[in-house]
């Protein structure tokens, strides 16, 4: 049988629980970008294991919505 | 043999070695039992919704329902007030479980009624590279469960399980 990767084309952030998806949501939004969650899975990570899967005209799966300190000082 | 999926009904309160569980046991869990979600510490199950096979149900391994226990530490608050509940009135909300040997080895929650797909390989979202890639695990099967008209507030509209086989090769040629 042949096993095809699941590509991923949407956009994804990292949460440390489901609500955390809300909220990255609601910042998302306050941004002015039409999005919306569209999933959430886990990531087998320790702290964020969950990914915030998001979805809509605005996602950008190669988009940078947050910088770190060290980036903009 | 039943298969059951327990998790929290706040994920928030969830210890880093602590996640959602499966479980195959020979009686459904009830009300008041206490067990571990990973962790050295005892969950009370506060609620067990049953969910029936939308068609023919898992005839491979002769199951027609799974059961849903939901945890809490201590007593819970009303279920109108719980987070997945709420999620489930607001989104087409559907729990996608794979088993791999027996195990949960990937969960995601849909909230746009999709449904998984077969074929593929699990994916594993990457949290330090931002890059998906392929987990060793195709699924093969999926099976749909529903809500029986018993489970008020259901925190699901569906719960698909999709039994999966462990491809290691796969991931040479993907």
């Amino acid at each position: 049988m042949t096993w095809n990767p699941l590509e991923e084309k949407r956009e994804y952030h990292c949460a440390t629980s489901e609500k955390g998806c809300n909220r990255l949501l609601d910042a998302l939004r306050a941004q002015g970008l039409d999005i919306e969650l569209v999933e959430k899975a886990e990531t087998g990570d320790d702290l964020l294991h969950i990914a915030c899967i998001f979805d809509g005209p605005d996602a950008d799966p190669h988009a940078n919505r947050w910088q770190s300190y060290h980036e903009t000082n | 043999m039943s298969l059951i999926y327990l998790r929290p009904i706040d994920d928030e309160q969830l210890w880093p070695n602590e996640g959602f569980q499966v479980l195959h046991l020979a009686t459904p869990p009830a009300v008041g039992d206490r067990l571990s979600l990973g962790g050295p510490r005892a969950w009370d199950i506060v609620g067990v919704d049953e969910y029936q096979a939308a068609a023919g149900g898992d005839e491979a391994a002769g199951r027609e329902s799974i059961y849903f226990a939901h945890c809490n530490l201590g007593a819970a608050p009303p279920r109108e007030e719980w987070y997945q509940v709420d999620m489930c009135s607001r989104y087409k909300s559907s729990m996608w479980l794979y088993i791999g040997n027996g195990v949960l080895v990937h969960w995601n929650n849909n909230l746009n009624g999709s449904e998984p797909k077969t074929g593929v390989l699990l994916p594993r979202y990457s949290v330090r590279e931002h890059k998906v890639t392929s987990q060793p695990w195709g699924v093969e099967t999926v099976t749909q469960y529903l809500p029986t008209e018993a489970v008020e507030h259901p925190c699901y509209r569906s719960i698909w399980v999709g039994q999966c086989v462990y491809v290691p090769h796969a991931l040479h040629v993907a």
